[in-house]
């Protein structure tokens, strides 16, 4: 048998290129936005532990849900969102479309297609062979928490029509509704689900039970090829009914005005 | 006749070995031409020597690849009306491979890699015309489509930066590997071939092989992703390893 051979090609580091485009736009756009999601989620969860709930309405913030009250729960100087935030945090992580963006935008492990990496040729190089990106293995039990979660934001907006005067519709209503959507979209569309709904099976004409997960993975793969439109929609989403959320708790945004229905 | 409406600038990577260097041509062009004809003509008029690999011209035989502008394409499909008529366009041959001279570089590696692949095993009752369902061709087939251009082995990062030749085989062979396991005939098991010969481990999803693909295959998404999870259910699923522990 043929064995695999070293062959002598020479890579310099330092980002070398002949590229004449602007290559370091979108990895540079894509860090700043992950680090001002990084930042704002720790001011949230930290600084904001006391403002995720708005009186009178049953809407809460998206970092905080399910708003858990446990014997054990929440610890006295310890954040509520601290309970379960490491879910969507280990799902975001280990998602694949995510590893494209932390190891070009972050690591430059490359920083664009055919451009070198700052350091020179490591022939040392193990991928997601060692740690801590051999966690990223662990997606699927992200993926399956994560669908519970989503389950659960689902919940957050039908709760949010509930009001004190009885069931109604508001601004708030409709962001928590587009949080829940744009995070049950970014789930259903997750490789992993896509693996397990059908993706890996051989055969998909063998009997009547696996025709219904060939059309089930048939589903999952037209979602899962806008995966990363979700992937920055959910973000998006989840900030946008946060930073709501906390105007109305502020006062800035009254009731009245967020009440349509 | 052809009928020529803008000079066109090149730079063109010429030698071998240690002696390499970028040559500058202008060179007569048509807006409908593609980057191999504007080469074909330098190597017309003024370089005889100029050595480039080249067959079917149309996109299929996967001869002509090399780097515009610091991008892997194959020549033949790159049509000068999507390049700027003023700025100076780079030539230069595939990076991750070793150079025989000018744009033509040793591939044969690959088929090396391609020689370790288990091929299909079909079942000991396999008959001559054994019956495949619409759905399980669909999905095969679109791997199919490779013309083996090697541009997403020549930009992929394991190989083009890290030179990890010894341990990975690189996207094109992930769809290989793919196309066998995913086969609804095969009988062969590659997983632990996939995961320690392969080297499935190594690709970390920043997805240039789709990028590059001529043939618009989605590398990541439909080959190297599927086989990464089924790697993940033999090797790193602990409810799997505990399910096949109890019942063996």
């Amino acid at each position: 048998m043929a064995e695999m051979i070293t062959l002598p090609t020479v890579d310099h580091g330092e980002f070398k290129h002949s590229r004449n485009d602007r290559w370091w736009v979108r990895p540079l756009l894509q860090a700043v936005a992950i680090t001002g999601f990084i930042f704002y989620s720790l001011w949230v969860i930290f600084l904001e532990s006391d403002n995720y709930k708005v009186e009178g309405t049953h809407y809460i913030s998206p970092f905080y849900s399910p708003d858990l009250e446990l014997g054990f729960w929440p610890i006295e100087g310890f954040s509520p969102a601290l309970l379960l935030i490491w879910i969507p945090l280990g799902f975001r992580y280990t998602c694949y479309y995510a590893r494209k963006v932390y190891h070009r935008a972050f690591l430059a492990d490359p920083p664009a297609c055919a451009v070198s990496e700052l350091r020179k040729v490591n022939h040392k190089y193990k991928g997601e062979n060692k740690l801590v990106f051999i966690v990223s293995n662990l997606h699927r039990y992200f993926f399956y928490l994560a669908f519970v979660l989503m389950i659960v934001h689902i919940i957050d907006f039908f709760l949010a029509m509930k009001f004190e005067d009885g069931i109604g519709f508001g601004l708030g209503t409709l962001l928590l509704g587009f949080d829940a959507l744009f995070l049950a979209l970014y789930v259903l569309s997750c490789h992993s689900c896509k693996h397990v709904v059908g993706g890996g099976l051989d055969c998909f004409s063998c009997n009547t039970a696996v025709n219904a997960r060939y059309k089930s993975w048939k589903f999952v793969k037209k979602l899962n090829e806008n995966h990363h439109k979700f992937f920055w929609l959910s973000l998006l989403s989840l900030i946008v009914a946060d930073i709501y959320i906390k105007l109305l708790i502020n006062d800035v945004i009254s009731l009245e005005f967020d009440r349509w229905i | 006749m052809a009928e020529y409406n803008y000079n066109l600038k090149m730079s063109v990577q010429r030698g071998s070995g240690e002696d390499i260097s970028m040559v500058n041509y202008e060179v007569e062009v048509d807006s409908k031409m593609v980057v191999l004809d504007a080469l074909h003509k330098i190597q017309t008029d003024e370089a005889p020597d100029l050595s480039i690999r080249w067959n079917c011209k149309a996109g299929k035989c996967g001869s002509c690849s090399a780097e515009i502008n610091g991008k892997p394409k194959l020549l033949c499909m790159s049509k000068l009306s999507d390049f700027s008529e003023t700025e100076v366009m780079v030539v230069k041959p595939m990076h991750t491979f070793p150079l025989i001279k000018d744009l033509v570089t040793d591939v044969s590696w690959n088929y090396l890699v391609n020689k370790k692949i288990k091929p299909f095993s079909p079942p000991d009752n396999f008959k001559d015309d054994p019956k495949m369902m619409q759905q399980e061709v669909d999905r095969v087939q679109e791997f199919r489509k490779c013309i083996e251009c090697f541009l997403c082995q020549d930009v992929c990062h394991v190989l083009r930066s890290h030179q990890r030749f010894d341990v990975f085989a690189g996207p094109r062979f992930m769809v290989r590997l793919a196309s066998l396991e995913m086969h609804p005939l095969d009988t062969e098991d590659r997983i632990p071939e996939i995961k320690n010969v392969f080297g499935s481990g190594l690709c970390n999803i920043t997805k240039c092989c789709t990028e590059v693909c001529p043939e618009s295959i989605p590398i990541t998404d439909e080959a190297i992703i599927p086989l990464k999870e089924r790697v993940v259910d033999r090797y790193y699923d602990p409810l799997k390893w505990i399910v096949r522990k109890i019942f063996g």
